[in-house]
């Protein structure tokens, strides 16, 4: 599958879980120099103005920004609402899990998740 | 469902019980490709020593908090599995991923207990380093120590229950 030309945007609170996501990514054939990562929604609302990027892979619970108002301002951005974006967060709660979804998420993991899972999410976000 | 109100000589009550063990089990097996087996409850005599602690507390249908400690051995071979890659036990990336853990481990019991028709809105974790740490809870509350063992050492996780509608720890000016 060619993903070495996509853009992501990796937005987690947690370096670890930054790296951990990036780390998957890059296994699953995303170029290193690709994979952009900030710590917060509101770092990650600037760079992907900035920089362009063609997925978005969010946390939910971060400070100034959470990954749900990401989501919105993504949405209800004219430039950025068409963007692929995959949740991937600790919230099993189907109330939370509807919420993503209502506010147009693509796609949505609970934590933990394996490679597998995360692959088999990107393959439904960029089919063929 | 009934959920159980607390009475001095309360326990808690046993889906949250189930719901933490369920949700350690999975957790564990995913997030460390090992199964954890939970010693018998009579029988621990575990201290975490040396240690690095996360508290989530929770409020709804049932006000507890959860402790999940983990010694510093432990922490740094079980993390390292997590993460694949090392973490250095005194770096500010340890506090971040047991954090994680917690959080992680906090919101499977949320989703668990919202099948068995209990809602809990969980806080973030609170993160401690220390040695033998342990939450100092008002008296009578409930509680269940949980030692669960993996081939990298063990952890325990403590619950800790609360009255309905009461901020876990003391009320200002108390």
């Amino acid at each position: 599958m060619g993903y070495e030309t996509k853009k992501v945007m990796v937005v987690d609170d947690s370096s670890v879980m930054r790296q951990i996501i990036k780390n998957n990514l890059k296994q699953l054939g995303f170029e290193h120099t690709n994979l952009l990562d900030a710590e917060d929604g509101e770092q990650a609302l600037k760079k992907i103005g900035e920089a362009g990027v063609d997925l978005v892979v969010s946390d939910w619970n971060m400070p100034k920004m959470t990954g749900i108002d990401l989501l919105k301002a993504v949405r209800s951005d004219g430039d950025l609402k068409e963007l692929p974006f995959l949740m991937v967060t600790s919230e099993a709660d189907r109330d939370k899990i509807m919420e993503a979804v209502q506010a147009g998420v693509n796609q949505y993991i609970v934590k933990p998740f394996n490679a597998s899972q995360l692959e088999e999410k990107i393959k439904e976000i960029f089919p063929g | 469902m009934t959920i159980p109100k607390y009475s001095n000589k309360a326990v808690l009550p046993e889906e949250l019980v189930d719901c933490v063990k369920f949700s350690i089990t999975s957790v564990f097996q995913k997030s460390f490709q090992n199964s954890p087996t939970f010693q018998k409850e009579d029988t621990q005599t575990q201290e975490i020593g040396d240690g690095i602690v996360g508290i989530i507390s929770y409020t709804g249908d049932i006000t507890w908090i959860m402790m999940m400690s983990f010694p510093k051995d432990c922490a740094t071979r079980l993390f390292a599995r997590f993460a694949g890659f090392e973490l250095d036990y005194d770096s500010p990336d340890m506090g971040d991923v047991v954090g994680e853990m917690a959080n992680i481990l906090a919101g499977n019991i949320v989703g668990c207990l919202q099948e068995r028709g209990i809602k809990c809105a969980m806080s973030l974790p609170t993160l401690i380093r220390g040695f033998n740490v342990e939450p100092m809870s008002p008296r009578d509350l409930p509680s269940r120590k949980l030692v669960v063992t993996m081939p990298e050492g063990f952890v325990i996780v403590k619950v800790v229950g609360g009255k309905p509608g009461v901020s876990y720890g003391q009320v200002p000016g108390s």
